[in-house]
């Protein structure tokens, strides 16, 4: 019994100890449950979106801007490069407190400064008046400027002011160290980045990079948290744009056509400087250059670049053209005989020179080296006017140059059955016809090139991030002339110095072949003639010339008789044969007679 | 093996079941050689202390070099976002100043200087051939000609001149290195023109090459270009 009851007694406490440890155990493991399936729900499904939440609070992304490329001239001088610059901003509201507690580097106890005195001292580092930074920062919007692009030392004291409410935002400015040189032809960007102008305008798909971006973590106190993950994809930063352009001669070339537009009270005037042998663009000056960094200081109408946008009738100097045709084609040689009458009447169009004369025994260099119109028409009527529209075409006039310039005009060269009884002469010497100055020297260029025209070009080499150059190759260039026709061209430019009357271009040291041209310039109203465009076109040495120079002032006051651009080109070319430390000129000049005997 | 046969409990529960009925003594007692008990000598048991000291050390030195690693990346951390402030700054500052080197090498600005000087531009020139020892050309010494005519006006370059005035308080207490025939004239040929401030403004900037304090903005680690600006 006593064993029963025991035994009884010990089964029911066992299964009472058992159900406690199963239900227990099923506590247990339904709070595990519960908690596991919560563990799954945040971590796993995530239905709240908290861990996004908290990996979007803690994720940084940033956009790595890719640096603008430079320009750069041919010497390594920089015309425009990005810097970093600063905005000051204000949140007016949080300003808005009399008094404010800063910690004195010098003592390090906090100094108690008055909102005046702030704003005073916020003045003067921005370098500007108290009452123009007060109005700035009173009010009640949140964001306000006060100053914009200051250099990163101004920022740096604006920061160290701590005054509350005033921040700076980071921002790039694009600046041109060298301001109006070259200003034109580098061009400029817009107050939001865009290009508007010159290179910066054509250039821009290899100036401008590729942004990249960088996501990373950051801790409550701001610092990078070390193991996160973090991803990084690089900016690429833009190309540099090497030029052909020495900005010591654009100085120069500037300097000279700046004095001699200012002289001669003219319109505007320009300079262009091109090397023979690979239509490098050395100097392309303009008067009233803008300076990119305020290109609104300057006319709109002069913030281009008129050697490749504005096309005139380019006179005389055409006449070189219709030499070389006649000497191609056989219609002519240099030394050409023709009796010049005082004027010269075919189909009714009557021509007169700019001199009077009597009978005349010239040659074609003579005409050519006095300039003679009567001459010119006499033998440019020996052409077909088809040919004399082809010859015009071969030398470039009538077709753009393809200058990595925005805006470059092709010139106005009507197609031979649309000339009128007296345009068809006058192409012989430049009037009815119209071209940019770099379509003159690129003309000449090929004379002085042994009759080979290049394609004129301002940039040199992109240069990548790194350094590395990929230079432009010179493109093979189209042959106008024979070299033969090229020499005689040549000794009738260089003997139209030495014995024409183009004897202002001389150059001591030197053997100089040049052109002058003096045209009517038409109105821009349309109605007739209202000014003249005087221009001087010159190549040396004449030994193996190197160098093209053209110089060109539009509707100068004053007599055009008196007027010379012979100064501005002597210096201009002179300056570049020093500068490129060209040799003195050897052999002898050939000084074609002007004259013949009978 | 005990003497027990095997199919009767010998316990109920966790008392010895009580012996009813067979008298021990009676059963025969099984004829069996003993092996006779000797003592032992026990093998030495490893004491267990030393091992778990040991590995509650390793585990507290890993603890601790965890730790260290952590505390030491993270200061390395702070450290590098530091330096690469430091490093920010000082790029700028380069910047600043290559920019301040190069607004002077503008062609206008040398030229405005040189004729400040007194400087004169010559205008021939002559050569010497070193194989015939002749001069060619007529160099004629450089003589002062009437004014230049027009001259290009200087690079308006922004944040030039705010620069100087933020240093002037600077600039009073350095003394320039100007020489004193300075005269403002460059300023009257280019009115406007920023290169005289910031011109004056390169001595100080020499004498104090002062970079970003860290922490201007109390209390926060400065990371410029990794922490989000407000």
């Amino acid at each position: 019994m006593a064993r029963n009851s025991s035994k009884s007694t010990a089964g029911s406490q066992a299964a009472g100890a058992t159900r406690r440890l199963r239900a227990g155990i099923g506590i247990v493991l339904v709070l595990l449950l519960v908690i596991g399936g919560r563990l799954f729900l945040v971590q796993g499904l995530d239905f709240g979106g908290m861990a996004e939440a908290a990996v979007k609070q803690r994720t940084q992304v940033q956009t790595l801007a890719a640096a603008r490329g430079e320009i750069i001239d041919s010497k390594g001088n920089v015309l425009a490069r990005s810097v970093i610059r600063y905005d000051i901003v204000v949140d007016q509201t949080q300003n808005a407190i009399g008094e404010f507690d800063r910690k004195n580097a010098a003592t390090g106890k906090l100094d108690t400064i008055s909102r005046d005195q702030g704003i005073a001292e916020l003045a003067a580092a921005l370098g500007k008046s108290d009452e123009d930074v007060r109005t700035a920062v009173t009010g009640s919007r949140t964001f306000n400027y006060v100053a914009r692009t200051v250099t990163p030392d101004v920022n740096d004291a604006v920061t160290k002011l701590a005054i509350p409410g005033i921040y700076s935002r980071p921002t790039t400015q694009r600046v041109y160290p060298f301001g109006a040189v070259a200003g034109g032809v580098v061009g400029f960007l817009g107050a939001d980045g865009t290009p508007l102008a010159g290179l910066e305008q054509t250039m821009d798909s290899k100036l401008q990079g590729k942004d990249g971006q960088r996501s990373f973590q950051i801790g409550a106190d701001g610092a990078r948290i070390p193991y996160a993950p973090a991803q990084e994809t690089p900016a690429q930063d833009g190309q540099s744009v090497k030029l052909s352009i020495d900005s010591d001669i654009q100085w120069y070339a500037q300097q000279a056509i700046q004095s001699q537009v200012d002289k001669v009270h003219a319109e505007w005037g320009n300079v262009v400087v091109v090397e023979v042998k690979t239509g490098r663009i050395i100097a392309m000056a303009d008067s009233n250059a803008p300076d990119p960094n305020k290109p609104g200081a300057t006319a709109a109408k002069d913030r281009g670049v008129r050697s490749v946008t504005a096309a005139y009738e380019p006179g005389s100097t055409e006449k070189m053209i219709t030499a070389a045709s006649l000497i191609q084609t056989g219609k002519a040689t240099a030394l050409e005989h023709v009796v010049v009458p005082p004027t010269y009447t075919i189909n009714g169009q009557t021509f007169t020179d700019a001199f009077d004369h009597g009978y005349e025994n010239r040659t074609l260099a003579g005409i050519v080296g006095f300039s003679m119109n009567t001459g010119t028409v006499m033998l440019g009527s020996r052409l077909t006017k088809q040919q004399r529209y082809d010859w015009l075409r071969r030398f470039g006039i009538g077709q753009r140059t393809g200058i990595e310039l925005p805006g470059e005009g092709s010139g106005i060269l009507a197609t031979p059955d649309k000339w009128d009884g007296r345009q068809e002469y006058t192409v012989l010497f430049g009037q009815g016809v119209a071209q940019t100055t770099l379509q003159t020297a690129m003309a000449y260029q090929a004379i002085a090139n042994n009759g080979v025209r290049l394609k004129p070009r301002l940039v040199d080499a992109y240069v990548d991030p790194d350094g590395t150059e990929h230079p432009v190759p010179t493109a093979p260039g189209t042959e106008v002339v024979s070299p033969k026709t090229a020499q005689s061209v040549k000794d009738i430019l260089e003997s139209t110095v030495t014995d024409g009357e183009v004897k202002e271009a001389k150059i001591d040291g030197y053997r100089v072949g040049a052109k002058t041209g003096t045209a009517e310039s038409p109105a821009d109203n349309g109605g007739g003639f209202d000014g003249y465009t005087a221009s001087l076109v010159g190549m040396a040495p004449m030994d193996n010339p190197k160098y093209v120079v053209v110089a060109v002032v539009q509707r100068p006051q004053g007599s055009i008789y008196g007027i010379t651009n012979g100064p501005v080109f002597t210096s201009v070319m002179s300056q570049v044969l020093r500068a490129n430390n060209v040799a003195p000129s050897t052999g002898k000049p050939p000084h074609l007679p002007q004259f013949f005997d009978k | 093996m005990s003497a027990a046969p095997n199919n009767v409990q010998s316990v109920i529960g966790n008392t010895a079941r009580a012996l009813s009925g067979i008298a021990a003594p009676s059963r025969p007692a099984p004829k069996r050689s003993r092996t006779p008990l000797s003592v032992v000598q026990s093998a030495p048991r490893r004491r267990r202390t030393p091992f778990v000291l040991f590995c509650f050390a390793v585990l507290a030195a890993a603890l601790m070099t965890v730790l260290v690693l952590n505390i030491s990346v993270s200061s390395g951390q702070y450290e590098l976002v530091q330096l690469r402030s430091e490093q920010a700054g000082l790029l700028r500052h380069n910047q600043e100043l290559t920019q301040k080197v190069q607004n002077f090498e503008a062609p206008q600005n040398l030229a405005a200087k040189a004729a400040e000087l007194g400087m004169v531009a010559a205008t021939t020139k002559g050569q010497i051939d070193l194989k015939s020892m002749k001069v060619s050309g007529t160099p004629k010494p450089a003589e002062k000609a009437d004014k230049p005519g027009a001259a290009i006006a200087a690079p308006s370059v922004s944040g030039a001149a705010p620069a100087q005035a933020a240093s002037s308080d600077q600039q009073e207490a350095t003394p320039l290195p100007q020489p004193v025939t300075a005269k403002p004239k460059a300023a009257a040929a280019s009115p406007s023109t920023p290169e005289l401030p910031s011109q004056a403004a390169v001595p100080s900037q020499a004498a104090a090459p002062s970079l970003p304090a860290a922490g201007v903005r109390s209390g926060t680690i400065p990371a410029p270009g990794q922490k989000p600006e407000q």
